[in-house]
């Protein structure tokens, strides 16, 4: 892969690089130091790439990896829920923003990486290095704690979740 | 029906972040792909723990301590195999200490059994973090692996096997990172010693009907436990897609499909067509597209549809922990270790082909002789 292609394919995911980051991180600030960091790393160790067509989710996987780094020098568990803080500019949907965020970690990234990022259960495997079949069930699990938190509010009259 | 619009729950993507971003891939512009190389201060670290634990070993040796030490806390068969190289590199950031407790490799894969104790109270396992260490390289670069954790009467177990680079053997240095240290953890590898690993395939290392064939089968002790090492192909053509809905399989919406599941293959899950969100987030209730109901979902069996099982002579099956899934070798070989949870081993037993979607168990077995190690 050539530096042109390598940007390329950087630039046509980085709104979900965001999500994922900002989902970990709660700061937007962070979200540029550990993306910026990510990038380098990804393209010194582009060499290591065995196959192309997992460029992203191998790329995802380095910016999660990086997140955590960060969160680890800084000191902070990721696992709990995070402080309920509007960021600013404000999300267009702020409820649904206030729901995954009481959800622990585990959970908020399967959702972020299913729901925000569009990425199969297979790759979201690949991506937190567990099974299949883990993934599966926690993203069933996280939806129903996504359905508790939004109860009492709607984020779509029908959506079933 | 409306789609739910998740995207909605993040804020708009700032310009900030596309203006870092790009400033991150005008650097990689000037910076050309890097090789493998190991930094020199972290190679100096590793050079100084070798030397304090080289120290350590030997006053401790001097002191009888160790065979007290060695003991501690081991669940391995009655034996004289030699001991296992314990390194004991440990780091601790005050609330957790983390400690390399073995750390070995064996040909293209390293194994390494990491232990986490908190400081002053047994560790508890609601507070096990959603991520836990990672295996990387002197330059940061995270190992493909396999592991399997385990908490243990207040103390979580990480026990990995992970593919080396070839030819890397002793000329790699590798580290922990964890949430548990503030820096990542030197491992000092070192070459398994002669006598603690028994090749110990016998007769036909083959299970026909599966497909798979065995290139060598492996059995040594751990400080957790015993592990059975195999080295494999797979004819992925053998294995056979259920036809559904098979009573074998549970299956449960997960995302993006209708999954079916062994409940006694928990490391595996077969995708069936993906179906789009609002059709499946109320359990298939509101599931009204083509194909997207649980009798009629067309199903792939995933490659890795066979698990294997340890069966003693009287036909019991030995309590045993695979890792996360086979590993998968840079030549298309599979590495699978199983962990076998026991003080003692059948001095021989047979290793048995499962198919996780058929539910069908190979009469084809490999006999396994575990004398060599076991005693």
């Amino acid at each position: 892969m050539t530096n042109r292609e390598f940007q390329t394919r950087v630039l046509g995911c980085e709104r979900r690089l965001y999500g994922i980051a900002y989902m970990l991180l709660n700061s937007a600030a962070d979200c540029e130091d550990a993306v910026q960091e990510a990038l380098l790393r990804a393209w010194r160790r582009l060499g290591t790439l065995r196959e192309e067509a997992y460029f992203e989710t191998w790329l995802m996987r380095i910016v999660i990896n990086e997140c955590k780094q960060l969160l680890r020098r800084r000191g902070r568990r990721a696992e709990g829920p995070l402080p309920e803080t509007l960021p600013a500019p404000p999300p267009p949907n702020p409820e649904l923003y206030r729901a995954l965020r009481a959800l622990d970690a585990r959970h908020r990234i399967v959702l972020t990486l299913k729901y925000i990022d569009g990425y199969g259960v297979a790759e979201i495997a690949r991506i937190l290095c567990v099974p299949q079949g883990t993934v599966a069930s926690r993203l069933s699990r996280a939806r129903k704690m996504l359905k508790d938190q939004l109860e009492g509010g709607d984020i779509h009259a029908n959506s079933p979740i | 029906m409306q789609t739910p619009r998740f995207e909605g729950a993040l804020p708009p993507t700032p310009e900030s972040f596309r203006r870092a971003v790009v400033r991150a891939l005008q650097k990689t512009e000037e910076e050309p792909m890097r090789k493998r190389t190991l930094r020199v201060s972290l190679l100096a670290a590793v050079l100084a723990a070798i030397l304090l634990i080289g120290t350590a070993l030997a006053v401790g040796s001097r002191l009888g301590i160790l065979e007290f030490l060695g003991q501690a806390g081991r669940t391995t068969p009655a034996g004289e195999a030699p001991d296992i190289e314990r390194p004991g590199t440990a780091a601790s950031n005050g609330k957790y200490t983390l400690t390399v407790s073995e750390a070995y490799f064996a040909g293209d894969t390293a194994n390494i059994l990491v232990e986490v104790a908190r400081t002053g109270e047994p560790f508890a396992p609601d507070e096990i973090p959603f991520w836990g260490p990672t295996v990387e390289t002197g330059d940061g670069e995270e190992l493909p692996c396999e592991h399997e954790e385990r908490w243990v009467d207040g103390k979580m177990y990480y026990y990995f096997v992970c593919a080396l680079p070839d030819g890397a053997g002793d000329q790699l240095t590798l580290c922990i990172a964890s949430p548990f240290t503030d820096e990542p953890v030197p491992v000092p590898l070192t070459k398994r010693p002669e006598g603690a690993e028994a090749n110990v395939a016998a007769g036909d290392a083959a299970i026909d009907g599966a497909g798979i064939a065995f290139e060598e089968i492996s059995l040594s002790r751990t400080a957790l436990d015993i592990a059975l090492t195999l080295t494999y192909t797979v004819d992925r053509s053998a294995i056979r897609a259920p036809e559904l809905p098979s009573g074998n399989l549970t299956y449960f919406t997960g995302g993006d499909g209708v999954y079916h599941m062994n409940p006694e293959c928990p490391a595996m899950g077969g995708a069936a067509r993906p179906c789009p969100f609002e059709e499946i987030a109320g359990g298939m209730r509101s599931c009204t597209l083509p194909g997207c109901s649980v009798v009629t979902e067309p199903f792939e069996a995933e490659e890795a549809g066979v698990m294997f099982e340890l069966v003693d002579a009287q036909g019991n099956v030995l309590e045993t922990d695979g890792l996360n899934s086979a590993l998968l070798l840079e030549d298309g070989r599979y590495r699978e270790t199983l962990l076998i949870r026991s003080e003692t081993i059948p001095e021989s037993f047979r290793i048995r082909a499962f198919d996780c979607w058929t539910k069908y168990r190979w009469r084809d077995t490999v006999e396994v002789s575990a004398a060599e190690i076991a005693h």
